[in-house]
């Protein structure tokens, strides 16, 4: 393990605030549309799901100047090789960041208000399924995933520095 | 005066082998925490200690190599590597923040010990006259 693995924890960190930050802003847009009956395209608001997935990172600069390198044949024993850098950025099982992406959920349900401008012609509006006490659940667990992910960068930043001491 | 130099500097290698454990550990924990509300994920768990204790038990004192020609003694020690692996369970988010706040305390310490080992040779070739 050298700095640059620090730097890769640093970037598992990083994604992970930013995969919180966005459950943050599609709990914010679920709430503040719970009673949303007409959107743009004339539908009423959809919930918004973050669905999480842990993925490998695509660009690793050592794999990418590996590469890049010009192979040399080895005609003879004596012969130097290349020295090979080896990706271990990558940790266990290549396994690393995570990638976001925000699903929408059309189910809805029906309330009888037949004075509603919205309502179809049986007198029922149709509003997002959205429980605003879910939704203040997760925003509570996404705040305080957002804050466990800073005490991790925190802490590596620590070492970091210590490593640096020696 | 010799002999407390080179058992000063038996430890090194295995300070830097539980040094670089120890940040592999924390890249583990890292994605652990990173991952605690995805789905499906199995958090990885880096186990050096049992290793080492293993290691231990099997073999004598590491012997120090100055030169090429001396003999291996104990290299057992030295040969561990920190074995890494998946867990069943989900990620558990209390117990890997202890298990980060101890491993930031067990680096803290293999740094201390590695450069009070590298003061003393420091110290060693300075002298103590002036």
């Amino acid at each position: 393990m050298g700095i640059r693995d620090f730097f890769s924890t640093f970037n598992i960190s990083a994604s992970a605030l930013s995969a919180e930050k966005r459950q943050l802003s599609a709990t914010a847009e679920n709430i503040a549309n719970a009673n949303t009956t007409r959107t743009l395209d004339g539908t009423p608001y959809k919930r918004k799901v973050l669905s999480r997935k842990a993925v490998s990172p695509q660009f690793h600069f050592s794999r990418t100047l590996d590469r890049a390198r010009i192979k040399l044949q080895t005609s003879s024993a004596q012969h130097i090789t290349k020295r090979s850098y080896t990706a271990s950025g990558v940790g266990p099982n290549g396994t690393s960041r995570i990638k976001t992406e925000i699903k929408e959920i059309d189910v809805f349900k029906k309330i009888y208000e037949p004075n509603h401008p919205d309502a179809d012609e049986e007198g029922f509006v149709t509003y997002p399924e959205i429980n605003v006490v879910t939704e203040m659940l997760e925003l509570i667990s996404a705040s305080r995933a957002y804050e466990a992910n800073i005490t991790v960068m925190n802490a590596t930043k620590n070492l970091a520095k210590r490593s640096l001491e020696i | 005066m010799t002999f407390n130099l080179l058992s000063k500097m038996a430890t090194v290698p295995l300070l830097k082998k539980s040094l670089s454990a120890y940040s592999e550990r924390n890249n583990a924990i890292a994605k652990n925490i990173a991952n605690v509300q995805t789905k499906g994920y199995r958090p990885y768990k880096v186990d050096f200690e049992n290793q080492l204790q293993r290691a231990m038990q099997r073999s004598a004192p590491v012997g120090v190599k100055s030169d090429p020609r001396h003999m291996t003694i104990g290299g057992d020690v030295l040969g561990i590597q920190p074995k890494i692996s998946t867990q069943n369970e989900k990620v558990n988010i209390e117990q890997e923040m202890a298990e980060l706040a101890k491993n930031q305390i067990r680096f803290e310490f293999a740094t201390r010990k590695l450069s009070g080992a590298y003061e003393f040779i420091r110290s060693a070739i300075r002298g103590h006259s002036r």
